[in-house]
């Protein structure tokens, strides 16, 4: 009897202790396709879905998906800093549905890490990734399609956004949609089949090795009210209606696009269209690149400014260009 | 009885046979969630934490994590030639908890691979991988983040490193190199640090095909004695205050930046160069792009440093595309 009193105790100390944890300090909170959200969210006793796992961890902790499952049934709100990941081969779904976003991040001074998950659209969605608050967003191998709005929607000035090994495609609006004046670097992703691929209105924009391929616009420096600065380099444009578009309508507006060792290839009306407005300014600068198959190469608004270095190659086009004239940069 | 008799011979003898290769021998030494390092780490029954599996592998042998977990409690100390690798399928988590780093490599001569690791801050942290004494380090497909010091830093007297397809964010620095240490960076990732890349005093380092993004310094090449030597090749280098700065600040010291290919966007400065008198820092920049900068190129200091140019650069929407000094012609052999 008193050995089993004792042995009750422990146990009961040992549920506490595994309690303590639970309430909002997991280092790492776990989910897993037989866990349950009354289950403190350990690696014994996993959670099942994305918010009691949010609950669970600790500010700046991770959350692991442990097997390959969906992981919520509506909107994640992310109010702090947090991993969340799928441990490498399982497959981490999530679902933008209801008219949410899949992921919501809104707390300023969150970074926010997202790595190995796949958030598709059902029903009706808005984003696969909203990041409306917070310090630092990197995402790492992920997909996101089918959403009604965009895949990606970054608004926060001042923020710092990697993307890097992910796929955003077949997204109603844009692959990513840039709203802020953040700063991004885009590597090696591929934007498929979006409205369109990337749309910054005031972001600070670097894009490389990455593919734009069968979106409207591949490339959309939207100047409007804002000042948008996109670098695309060593990236393949193909099959977009516009590879790269750029315009502007208000004055003080400024659209900047660098274009450089990239292959501009097949896209349907332009490969790159400058399009200041009767305000503002569009400069586009190209050197390097391999533009060809395109119905026009260069084209846009006759008050453009488009820099070469001369060293193009413009073959194979319905023409190479057209409206627009090109003004010779120096290298230095 | 004597069936019996004989099983428990062999129960007896099996377990002679596996006691040798459980002290220090094995070639491959397992752990996994479910181990207990009281077992002897093989295949059939694997350890649970990465101390007792690097007691019982052999020199030159292998760790593997065979599923997804976190594999230490404490400082990892690697005193052998080992591999330590996270099975693919699995996510091979080391904390760096206790004021301390996370793997601590240090014996003379030893060779450590790293394949397939997270490694991150937990509470109080150090370093991720601190390379002290060794000869070869290599590091691949690994995830370094938080860590209070430096994701990988790299020491070793003589020291030779590979960093490939790493990333390695939110950290003091992101890879820093110092002394005889020669080091090959590929597809790496250095982004949210306080400093991205950070090699100093005579090391010697090779970056490409990088992206170096939203650090205060994305690249911070420096000497106080010895000749630092860097090159950076077909990398992103964007979003920081400070994009790639090259200065020596002791008499003696050199630093030899070469940086060609590379998209220089966003930074404050792009390029910014500084020595003082007595020293040499010296840039050479090929076919780069430099954009978006406050100014593109920055020269600073008495004498000013040289920066040498092939004449085909591309630098357009900085605020101000050189200043403080003048470009030097490069010609092509």
């Amino acid at each position: 009897m008193n050995v089993q009193r004792v042995l009750g105790r422990i146990a009961t100390l040992l549920a506490l202790l595994a309690c303590v944890p639970a309430q909002g300090q997991l280092f790492r909170a776990y989910l897993e396709s037989t866990g349950s959200d009354a289950n403190p969210c350990t690696v014994q006793q996993p959670c099942r879905l994305l918010p009691a796992a949010l609950a669970a961890v600790a500010d700046g902790g991770e959350i692991w998906m442990l097997d390959s499952a969906n992981y919520n049934t509506a909107q994640v709100d992310v109010t702090k800093s947090v991993t969340i990941l799928a441990v490498p081969g399982a497959l981490g779904g999530l679902v933008a549905t209801a008219g949410g976003a899949g992921i919501f991040i809104n707390a300023a001074g969150v970074k926010v890490g997202l790595r190995n998950l796949v958030i598709v659209h059902l029903t009706s969605s808005t984003y696969g990734v909203n990041f409306t608050q917070g310090a630092e967003l990197h995402v790492s191998g992920c997909e996101i399609s089918g959403m009604q709005g965009s895949g990606i929607f970054a608004g926060p000035a001042g923020s710092k956004i990697t993307v890097k090994d992910s796929v955003l495609r077949n997204n109603t609006l844009y692959g990513m949609q840039l709203a802020g004046d953040s700063t991004a670097a885009i590597d090696r992703v591929q934007l498929r089949g979006n409205g369109s691929g990337i749309l910054a209105t005031t972001a600070r924009v670097t894009i490389a090795n990455s593919v734009i391929t069968g979106n409207f616009n591949g490339v959309h420096a939207f100047a409007n009210a804002s000042q948008p600065r996109i670098a695309i380099e060593g990236s393949v444009l193909s099959g977009n209606a516009y590879g790269v578009y750029a315009t502007s309508s208000q004055a003080g507006d400024l659209a900047e696009v660098q274009v450089s060792r990239s292959v501009l290839v097949n896209n349907a009306t332009a490969a790159i269209y400058a399009g200041q407005g009767a305000l503002g300014t569009v400069t586009i600068v190209a050197g390097g690149n391999t533009m060809t198959e395109n119905t026009i190469g260069f084209t846009g608004t006759a008050a453009s400014t488009i820099y070469t270095r001369g060293n193009n190659t413009l073959a194979f086009n319905g023409s190479d260009v057209v409206t627009v004239s090109l003004t010779p940069l120096a290298a230095q | 009885m004597n069936a019996n008799r004989i099983i428990a011979c062999i129960a007896a003898l099996a377990g002679f046979v596996a006691s040798p290769a459980a002290h220090a021998q094995l070639f491959r030494a397992y752990v996994s969630s479910t181990g207990l390092d009281t077992n002897p780490c093989t295949l059939q029954q694997p350890c649970r934490l990465l101390p007792a599996a690097l007691t019982a592998v052999a020199t030159g042998g292998e760790i593997w994590m065979l599923d997804s977990a976190n594999y230490n409690s404490s400082q990892v100390n690697i005193t052998k030639s080992v591999t330590i690798l996270a099975v693919p399928g699995a996510l091979g988590s080391v904390v760096a908890t206790a004021g301390s780093d996370a793997i601590n490599i240090n014996a003379a001569s030893i060779e450590v691979t790293l394949r397939n690791l997270v490694i991150v801050h937990y509470l109080a942290s150090q370093n991720g991988i601190n390379f002290a004494t060794g000869s070869v380090l290599n590091v691949s497909d690994c995830e370094i983040y938080g860590v209070q010091a430096i994701g990988i830093r790299a020491t070793a007297s003589g020291g030779d490193v590979t960093v490939r397809n790493t990333v390695v964010r939110g950290t003091s620095a992101g890879f820093f190199s110092s002394g005889s240490v020669v080091a090959t960076l590929d597809r790496v990732n250095l982004s949210g640090n306080v400093i991205g890349l950070y090699p100093v005093d005579g090391s010697q380092v090779k970056v490409s095909d990088s992206v170096l993004a939203g650090n205060t310094y994305n690249a911070d090449v420096r000497s106080g004695f010895g000749t630092t030597r860097v090159a950076i090749n077909g990398s992103v280098i964007t979003g920081a205050t400070f994009g790639v700065v090259a200065s020596t600040s002791a008499s003696g010291a050199a630093v030899y930046l070469a940086l060609s290919d590379n998209t220089i966007t966003h930074n404050g400065g792009g390029i910014q160069a500084s020595q003082v008198a007595g020293t040499t820092t010296q840039v050479t920049a090929d076919a780069n792009w430099i954009t978006y900068n406050g100014t593109g190129i920055i020269f600073s200091g008495s004498p000013l440093p040289t920066i040498y140019t092939r004449g085909n650069n591309t630098m357009k929407f900085n605020t101000a595309d050189v200043s403080g000094g003048s470009l030097t012609a490069l010609a092509a052999q």
